[in-house]
């Protein structure tokens, strides 16, 4: 790829499941390869709809979306080749080991045997899981299996990763590590799109930080670009304050006096 | 036995490569599905290691192989080896096909693995060949274990090469029901909308079950009975319509040493409409199969769909449940069965099959359609018209167990229930209200409306049968949760043989109320002690206690 040349680009990505109410109203994004984008939003922004949008898990929509230079539209199969993904929930086939896992993947992929026997191997320990390797996933803790996912969005070499919260139930060591192999994933090229609610995570990790509320972009920058603009001293700050979320205060309390019974009747 | 499926697979490499199927990842894509299959199984038979039970797919096949072995025996008791090969065909055809609409189509349509696969590089056609394969391989098993009893018999009177020839007629059989099933279930997706296809799949299935159903019910009738005793059979325009003759033509013709014209021709569409049909299924249909997959998946997060009258559970829970858990169960298996896509895919053939036996029962008198309907107040028809609202009972009480959000269950065991009974039977009074009772009293007024208030106490037995049946049939249940358990590939068929057998006890139901109207007061003096059986049977269930619950 032309390093000048952004790796993912949406123009008017429009998305709606039931024809009246949009969930993306025309998101225009580009990516510049080896970056780590943070793609931030509140519950129900329409993260999740975007990242599908891009690695071709939802073919209805509206705008141009390309991934590598590739329309996603009509080159899916193509763009599927060279992308991975961390799903929001720990979605795989739990009845299988890793190591049976990763070298079905591997077939899928097209990797040859003894190839993906190593790479799988080296990954499982580096992640200690070596222990594990042969072991059905049903008995895993959610850590584990988030782990496994990880590997298992990587383990194609591929030059674009999606993740869509992909800590979750890690320990802060693992977080630490993961933090650090997308860092070096970035500095080799690869292209990293982040989502997440947790907010320090993002701050650290990330060259360029996304808000998206509502289905509409509401800031684009680095840190601390976002920071210079919104005075805010920390990410959730400034979250907060574009999101238009206040009065956190004040819905705690309704909250709790929702628990106090009614006085009539 | 995965491998030993594998290894005979990719002596057929060559035609998937045809089929421009990309091979290996075929290869990989079934290596899992038979795998997972195998460990649910598995894991599931460990958890009851206190049963006996170990593969329950065995249970299925010794069932079949059981009812294989009757229609086995018209090799023998039927001259004309083509008449009786026909009925057998016929036989294995629709059982197949039944199997494969309630029970198979949610295979075919499953969502729940396209978060693992729907990202990754796998073209459309392959994961559509992968699927209907699989499909393929249990139906294989099904229809071997169902015709055991044909080949046994027909080897002993017509040699070895009958054994071949009906192996190879089977095979394309099954083909033919799959890929004919596909055709519709494939064009269904192409040509309605996206959002319309959720919806209309289901009315599908009711159709497709009932012309499966009737077709069967059709087929004797075709077949007069003076062709049961003729050695040779008259081939008429209408045969070439019947499936079964295409494929017990070319077995009758080889055995026979001659190959008439008409027999050719029906070889020759036998062969060919399985071939083209396959040819249709997977170069012009399978392409856009992803893609309605991933329409099919939940609706996202923008289409929420309001819910309007909720009041109807709500006013009926008031009557039926007095405990409050009881009247909290009876809500939710109420809601959840009636937006379940799952659960609705599989209930909803029922209704096709009930309604072309009722149909055929009530009107298959001789004199015709218009005579029959002027003759009904005379007959105990009526009899069916009841019984026939009690056949979604056995279906949807195996139902309510399953779920594809099984581990929810969680919160059953986190809330202070004394008795897991009473949410069992909270939704078992579900099944006897919304699947038994709404469409029985409509079929009591028409009762009443045809055959007059003579027929009331008629009425009272039958419903009174229904309620009891329902807690009977539940007491082997009792054990499991509404929605609590995951469904597994294997376990669909394993449902497929308490379908059949549960069929049976409405009928049998039935016939012993029509015994009991020769019998002067039968029926009224039925009436106490039937009422009478409710209440244990109901405090037996509700009686669970959480020792008896299986862990989830």
């Amino acid at each position: 790829m032309n390093p000048n040349q952004p790796i993912i680009t949406l123009r008017g990505l429009k998305k709606s499941y039931d024809g009246v109410d949009y969930v993306l109203k025309g998101i225009n994004l580009d990516v510049a390869p080896g970056k780590v984008i943070g793609y931030i939003g509140p519950n129900g922004a329409g993260k999740t709809t975007t990242v599908k949008i891009m690695i071709g898990m939802l073919p209805q929509f509206s705008g141009e979306v390309k991934v590598l230079g590739l329309d996603i539209a009509e080159h899916a199969q193509d763009v599927k080749k060279h992308i991975g993904y961390v799903p929001e929930t720990a979605a795989l086939y739990d009845t299988l080991t890793p190591n049976e896992y990763l070298y079905f993947l591997g077939q899928i992929y097209e990797i040859p045997k003894q190839e993906i026997q190593r790479r799988a191997g080296d990954m499982l320990s580096l992640f200690g899981l070596k222990d594990h390797a042969n072991s059905r996933m049903n008995s895993f803790s959610k850590g584990m299996k988030q782990k496994v996912l990880i590997i298992a969005s990587m383990i194609h070499d591929p030059d674009i990763l999606f993740m869509d919260e992909p800590l979750s139930g890690l320990d802060v060591n693992m977080m630490l590590i993961v933090k650090e192999i997308l860092a070096q994933l970035a500095a080799k090229g690869k292209t990293i799109f982040y989502c997440s609610h947790v907010m320090d995570v993002v701050e650290r990790v990330c060259d360029r930080i996304v808000i998206i509320d509502k289905g509409t972009i509401i800031a684009d920058g680095t840190f601390d670009e976002l920071q210079a603009m919104s005075k805010g001293e920390s990410l959730e700050r400034i979250f907060t304050q574009l999101t238009g979320a206040s009065g956190h205060e004040r819905v705690a309390q309704e909250f709790i006096s929702a628990f106090k019974e009614e006085k009539s009747g | 036995m995965t491998n030993f499926i594998l290894r005979s697979l990719d002596g057929f490499r060559w035609l998937f490569k045809l089929m421009k199927v990309d091979y290996p990842k075929f290869r990989a894509l079934l290596w899992v599905k038979l795998t997972v299959d195998n460990r649910e199984e598995k894991s599931v038979a460990q958890r009851r290691s206190d049963r006996e039970v170990s593969n329950s797919m065995i249970w299925v096949m010794l069932i079949y192989i059981f009812m294989g072995i009757f229609f086995g025996g018209l090799i023998i008791h039927i001259p004309s080896l083509f008449v009786s090969l026909v009925f057998i065909f016929a036989m294995i055809m629709v059982m197949t096909a039944i199997s494969l609409i309630s029970d198979f189509t949610s295979v075919l349509l499953d969502t729940t693995d396209n978060a693992i696969l729907q990202f990754r590089p796998i073209d459309s056609r392959t994961f559509a060949v992968t699927r209907i394969v699989h499909i393929i391989l249990y139906m294989l098993m099904l229809t071997l274990s169902l015709s055991l009893g044909t080949l046994v018999f027909g080897t002993i009177k017509h040699g070895l090469l009958f054994t071949i020839l009906f192996l190879i007629s089977l095979i394309f059989a099954v083909l033919f029901i799959v890929f004919i099933s596909n055709i519709f279930y494939l064009f269904l997706i192409k040509v309605s909308g996206e959002k319309r296809f959720r919806d209309v799949i289901l009315y599908f299935q009711i159709f497709m079950a009932a012309v499966a159903m009737g077709g069967y019910q059709f087929l004797p009738r075709l077949m007069e009975a003076s062709f049961l005793k003729k050695i040779t059979f008259e081939v008429r325009w209408w045969t070439y319509l019947i499936p079964p003759a295409w494929l017990a033509a070319p077995v009758d013709a080889a055995l026979r040493g001659t190959m008439s014209r008409e027999a050719l021709l029906l070889t020759v569409i036998g062969i060919l409409l399985p071939i083209v049909c396959m040819f249709v299924v997977i170069r012009y249909l399978a392409p856009g199969f992803n893609k309605a997959l991933l329409i099919l998946e939940k609706a996202g997060p923008g289409s929420e769909t309001k819910i309007k009258g909720h009041k109807l559970p709500l006013f009926f829970s008031r009557f039926v449940a007095s405990k409050p858990a009881e009247r909290a169960a009876f809500q939710l298996v109420w809601w959840i069965s009636g937006r379940d896509r799952k659960f609705k895919l599989k209930t909803y053939p029922t209704i096709g099959y009930v309604f072309a036996i009722a149909a055929f029962m009530t009107l298959n008198r001789k004199g015709g359609l218009t005579k029959a309907l002027l003759n009904l107040p005379n007959t105990k028809s009526f009899l069916v018209f009841l019984y026939f609202g009690c056949f979604l009972i056995p279906m949807t009480l195996f139902q309510i167990r399953l779920s594809d959000q099984y581990q929810a269950a969680w919160v059953y065991s986190s809330l202070p229930i004394a008795k897991p009974g009473e949410i069992i039977r909270g939704g078992i009074k579900t099944i006897i209200v919304k699947f038994g009772g709404l469409i029985f009293i409509m079929l009591s007024v028409l009762t009443l409306f045809i055959w007059g208030w003579r027929v009331i106490d008629d009425i009272c037995l039958a419903f009174l049968n229904m309620v009891v049946m329902s807690y009977a049939l539940a007491v082997p249940l009792k054990n499991d949760l509404p929605f609590a358990k995951a469904y597994g590939v294997a376990r669909e068929a394993q449902k497929g043989i308490g379908r059949f057998l549960f069929l049976i006890i409405p009928g049998m139901l039935g016939f012993t109320h029509l015994a009991l109207t020769f019998v002067p007061y039968g029926v009224l003096l039925a009436l106490p002690v039937v009422a009478l059986v409710i209440w244990p049977l109901a405090k037996i269930i509700g009686s669970t206690s959480w020792g008896s619950i299986k862990p989830f």
